[in-house]
C-alpha cells in the first residue's frame, strides 16, 4: 500500500503549464488587446491594437525621423552619462579617501541622491536654456549621485583587516589599491552604474517630454497629444528595449565583477 | 498492544525528474509500546531521520505504519517533532514559539497562554520568555524546541538529532534534562542520534540501523535502571553496551 | 549602510556652509540672484507663502497623491509578490509584464496616462504606481521564495493549513525584504508624483516648481525645490526607522 502522504518541500517542480505560463499570458494579453477594441468593448482610439501597432512600427522604423530622434536621445544620454562616470569615479575616490571630507559631503549628496533629479529641470533650463545642454545636465545629475554614493558605500565597507593583511605582506599603495580596494568596491560601483543608467534614461526621456522639439521623449509626448497611441507605443517600446539592453549589459558586468567575486 | 507498529516499511525518494529512485529505508519492522523511550542510532545515510519523518507523516512510504491502530497518512496532533534549532521562528519570542503548535490546533487563547507558560517553566526558561531565538544560546534554543513539542500535547514525541548542533558538555546536560522532563510526562519518545553514548543513556531500547541499503540491523534492550545518572556511563554494564554497539556500527564503515 | 553613521555635526556644518557660500556669492555679485535667488530671499518667500497657505495647499495636494500611490503600489506589489512566491505559475505568468515594467522608464508611459486620464491626480497617481510597483513586487517575491523550507516543514508537522503557512510563516518571514522594497518604492513613488505634477497638473509641489519657473520666479521655485529635497530626506529616514523596527528580532 502506498500511503497517501504528500511530501511538501516548498513548491512542486515545473510542469507543462508552468513552463509556458509566460508565453501564454502574453499571447492572451495580445489577443484580448486585439479583440476587445474590435468588439467595441474598449475604445480603440485610446488603446490601439497590436495589429495597428505592427503597421505603425513598420512605418516608423522606415522613417528617417525615427532614427534621428533615436540618435539625438542617445547622444544626450551618452554625453550626460559619460560625463557623470568620468567625474563621479575620481570624485568618489577623492572624497572617500578622507573621513572628514566624506562626512561633510555626504549629507548634501545624499539629499540630491534621494530627491528626484527631474525637479531640477526647470532650474537647469533657466541656467542653460532649452537646448541640448539642459538635457545633458539633468542626465548628468541623475547619474552622478548614484555612482558617487555607491562608490563611497563600497569604500566605507572595505574591511580594515583586509588592508592590514595587505600591509603585513608588504604591499605597496598601488598594490593595495589594485588588489584590495578596487575589487572590493567594484560590486558597489556596478550597483551605482545600474541605478545611474536607469535614472539617466528616465531623465532624458522626461526632459524631452518636458521641453524639446525632437527626440524620443518629444515624439511620445507629441503622439500622446494627438492620440496616435500606436505610434506612441512604438516609441515607448523603443525606450523599453534600450532600457532592457542596458540593464543586460550591466548584468553581464555584474556576473563578471559583481558581488559574488568578493565573497 | 504496541502504540506504534512498523511492518515491512520501505521508503524511497524519487529524484525531481522522477527517473531514478533512491531507497532510503528497506523492509523495516519495529513495534513501540506506550511510554517507551526508543533511540535510533546509525551512521549517516542509514535512513534513520527518514524513518522518523515517515512516522511523523512528512514523507510517503510503502508498507504498514500505524499509530494506535490507525495508518499514518500525514502529520497529526498525536505526534510532535523536536527539530534542530533552525526550526524556531526567528521573529517570534520564546513564548510565541512555544505557542505555535497549539495555535495550529485552534485551541482557546487563554488555554494556549497558560500551557505555553507551563512548559516554558518546565524547561527552565521562565526568565527568557520574551527573548527572541537569536538572543539565546544553542542549548536554550533546544529547550524551546522541546517545550514547543510538549505544549502541543502529543502522545508520541519525535526527536531528530535535537542536540546534534550542541557542544559535548551542553549535550550531556540537555540529555539529563530531557530524561527529567520525559519522566514527568511519560510520553512515548523516539530519538534519532548518531552518538552511541547518547543513544544508550536515554533509551529503553536502541534500534541500530545500517546503510546500503538503509535498514534495521538489530534492536538492543537497555536494562540500566531508570533515573539514569551521568556516573552510570562509567559502569561496566554501560561500557559493555557501548562496545557492542560500536562493533555493530564499525561493520558498516569497513 | 555605514554611511549613515556620518555624524549629524558634519552634516550640519556642510549645510550651514553651503547656505553661507550661496548667500555670499549672491551678495558679492558673483552670480545673479535671477539665476539662484538667495537663502535670505528663499527664507522670506517661504514664510510669506506659509502665511498665505500656498505651501500647505500644494504640499497637501502632493502628499495625498503620494499616499494613494504608495498605498496602491504597496498592496498590489505585496499581493502579487506573495502570489508569485507561493505559486510558480503565477510567477511565470507575471514575468514578461514585470520585465517590461522593469526595463521601461515608466515616464515613457506618462503621455499614455494623460491620454487616458487627463491632467491631474489620477495621472500623477498612475505614474507613481508604475514607478514604485516593481521594487516592492520583486522584493516580496524574493522574500517568499527564500522562506526557509525547514520552517515550512516544521509548520506542516504541527498541522498547519495552507492559510497558516501563508499568514504565520511566509508573510512574517518576508517582512524585512518587503520593507526593503518599500524603502526603494518610497523614493520612486515620490519621483513619480513630482514628475507627473511637473508636466501637467493644477496643484502640488511639482506643479509649483514648473509654474513658478514659467514666470521666472526663481525664489519661489527654489522654495519648492528645497521643500521636495527635505521631504525626500524625511521620508527616507522614516522608512529606515520602520525597517529597523521590522528587523528588531535580528540580533
Amino acid at each position: 500500500m502506498r500511503a497517501p502522504v504528500r511530501a511538501r518541500s516548498g513548491r512542486p517542480a515545473a510542469h507543462g503549464l508552468e513552463r509556458w505560463a509566460g508565453v501564454i499570458a502574453v499571447l492572451v494579453f495580445l489577443a484580448l488587446w486585439e479583440i476587445l477594441p474590435r468588439l467595441g468593448v474598449v475604445n480603440e482610439f485610446f488603446t490601439s491594437r497590436p495589429s495597428l501597432l505592427a503597421v505603425a512600427a513598420v512605418e516608423v522604423l522606415a522613417s528617417a525621423q525615427y532614427w534621428s530622434d533615436l540618435a539625438l536621445t542617445m547622444q544626450e544620454f551618452a554625453v550626460g552619462f559619460g560625463l557623470a562616470v568620468v567625474v563621479a569615479i575620481p570624485m568618489g575616490l577623492l572624497i572617500g579617501a578622507s573621513p572628514i571630507a566624506r562626512g561633510i559631503a555626504m549629507t548634501p549628496m545624499m539629499a540630491l541622491y534621494i530627491a528626484p533629479s527631474m525637479i531640477l529641470l526647470p532650474l537647469l533650463i533657466l541656467w542653460l536654456g532649452v537646448g541640448l545642454a539642459s538635457k545633458i545636465a539633468v542626465v548628468f545629475i541623475a547619474s552622478y549621485f548614484p555612482i558617487v554614493i555607491n562608490l563611497l558605500a563600497g569604500m566605507d565597507e572595505i574591511d580594515g583587516r583586509l588592508v592590514r593583511v595587505g600591509h603585513v605582506f608588504g604591499a605597496s599603495r598601488l598594490q593595495l589599491f589594485s588588489t584590495i580596494h578596487l575589487p572590493a568596491t567594484m560590486p558597489h560601483l556596478l550597483v551605482g552604474l545600474r541605478l545611474a543608467v536607469g535614472r539617466g534614461l528616465l531623465s532624458v526621456i522626461a526632459a524631452e517630454i518636458f521641453v524639446s522639439s525632437a527626440g524620443i521623449g518629444y515624439r511620445i509626448q507629441m503622439f500622446g497629444n494627438s492620440l496616435r497611441i500606436d505610434r506612441l507605443l512604438v516609441y515607448a517600446l523603443t525606450v523599453s528595449i534600450i532600457g532592457y539592453t542596458m540593464s543586460r549589459v550591466i548584468g553581464l558586468l555584474e556576473e563578471r565583477w559583481g558581488a559574488r567575486s568578493v565573497s | 498492544m504496541p502504540q506504534i507498529q512498523i511492518e515491512d516499511v520501505s521508503i524511497s525518494y524519487g529524484s525531481p525528474d522522477a527517473k531514478t529512485t533512491f531507497k532510503a529505508v528497506v523492509g523495516a519492522n519495529l513495534a513501540i509500546e506506550p511510554g517507551e523511550f526508543v533511540t535510533i542510532v546509525g551512521p549517516s545515510g542509514c535512513g534513520k531521520s527518514t524513518l522518523l519523518s515517515a512516522i511523523a507523516g512528512l514523507v510517503p512510504y510503502d508498507g504498514r505504519l500505524t499509530i494506535n491502530g490507525a495508518a499514518v497518512t500525514g502529520p497529526g496532533p498525536d505526534r510532535a517533532i523536536v527539530f534542530q534549532d533552525a526550526s524556531l521562528l526567528p521573529w517570534r519570542t520564546v513564548h510565541g514559539n512555544v505557542r505555535f503548535g497549539l495555535e495550529m490546533q485552534r485551541k482557546p487563547r487563554k488555554f494556549i497562554r497558560e500551557r505555553a507558560e507551563h512548559f516554558i517553566e518546565m524547561v527552565g526558561l521562565n526568565a527568557f520568555a520574551r527573548y527572541y531565538p537569536g538572543q539565546l544560546s544553542g542549548g536554550m534554543r533546544q529547550r524551546v524546541n522541546i517545550a514547543r513539542a510538549l505544549a502541543a500535547d502529543p502522545q508520541v514525541l519525535l526527536m531528530d538529532e535535537p542536540f546534534g548542533a550542541l557542544d559535548a558538555q551542553t549535550r550531556e546536560i540537555m540529555g539529563g534534562e530531557l530524561l527529567r522532563i520525559w519522566e514527568a510526562e511519560r510520553k512515548t519518545a523516539i530519538f534519532v542520534t548518531h552518538d552511541i553514548e547518547e543513544a544508550i543513556f536515554l533509551a529503553d531500547r536502541v534500534v541500530v540501523m545500517g546503510r546500503n541499503p538503509g535498514r534495521i540491523k538489530d534492536v538492543i534492550r537497555i536494562d540500566l535502571p531508570r533515573r539514569r545518572t551521568v556516573e552510570m556511563q562509567e559502569e561496566p554494564a554501560f561500557l559493555d553496551l557501548k562496545r557492542r554497539l560500536r562493533a555493530y556500527l564499525a561493520e558498516d564503515l569497513a | 549602510m555605514t554611511l549613515r553613521r556620518s555624524s549629524w555635526a558634519l552634516g550640519l556644518v556642510s549645510f550651514v556652509g553651503l547656505l553661507a557660500i550661496w548667500q555670499a556669492a549672491v551678495s558679492a555679485g558673483l552670480i545673479g540672484a535671477y539665476y539662484v535667488s538667495s537663502p535670505i530671499a528663499v527664507g522670506e518667500a517661504f514664510v510669506a507663502m506659509l502665511r498665505e497657505g500656498t505651501i500647505q495647499r500644494h504640499f497637501t495636494a502632493s502628499a495625498i497623491s503620494f499616499l494613494i500611490a504608495f498605498a496602491i503600489a504597496t498592496s498590489a506589489g505585496v499581493a502579487l509578490g506573495m502570489a508569485a512566491g507561493m505559486f510558480r505559475t503565477v510567477e511565470r505568468t507575471l514575468d514578461p509584464f514585470v520585465w517590461f515594467l522593469y526595463s521601461t522608464p515608466a515616464i515613457a508611459l506618462y503621455p499614455l496616462f494623460v491620454a487616458w486620464l487627463g491632467f491631474g491626480r489620477p495621472t500623477s497617481v498612475a505614474t507613481a504606481v508604475m514607478f514604485a510597483l516593481t521594487p516592492i513586487y520583486a522584493n516580496t517575491l524574493t522574500g517568499v521564495k527564500n522562506v526557509s523550507p525547514q520552517l515550512m516543514r516544521m509548520a506542516h508537522s504541527f498541522g498547519a493549513r495552507p492559510m497558516d503557512l501563508f499568514v504565520r510563516i511566509a508573510l512574517p518571514a518576508s517582512v524585512p525584504l518587503i520593507v526593503g522594497g518599500m524603502q526603494l518604492g518610497v523614493g520612486r513613488a515620490l519621483a513619480g508624483v513630482l514628475v507627473a505634477e511637473l508636466f501637467g497638473a493644477n496643484a502640488g509641489l511639482g506643479f509649483s516648481i514648473a509654474y513658478n519657473a514659467q514666470y521666472m520666479r526663481t525664489t519661489k521655485m527654489m522654495v519648492f525645490i528645497l521643500l521636495v529635497i527635505v521631504c525626500g530626506l524625511v521620508l527616507t529616514r522614516a522608512m529606515a526607522a520602520v525597517s529597523a523596527m521590522s528587523d528588531r528580532w535580528r540580533t
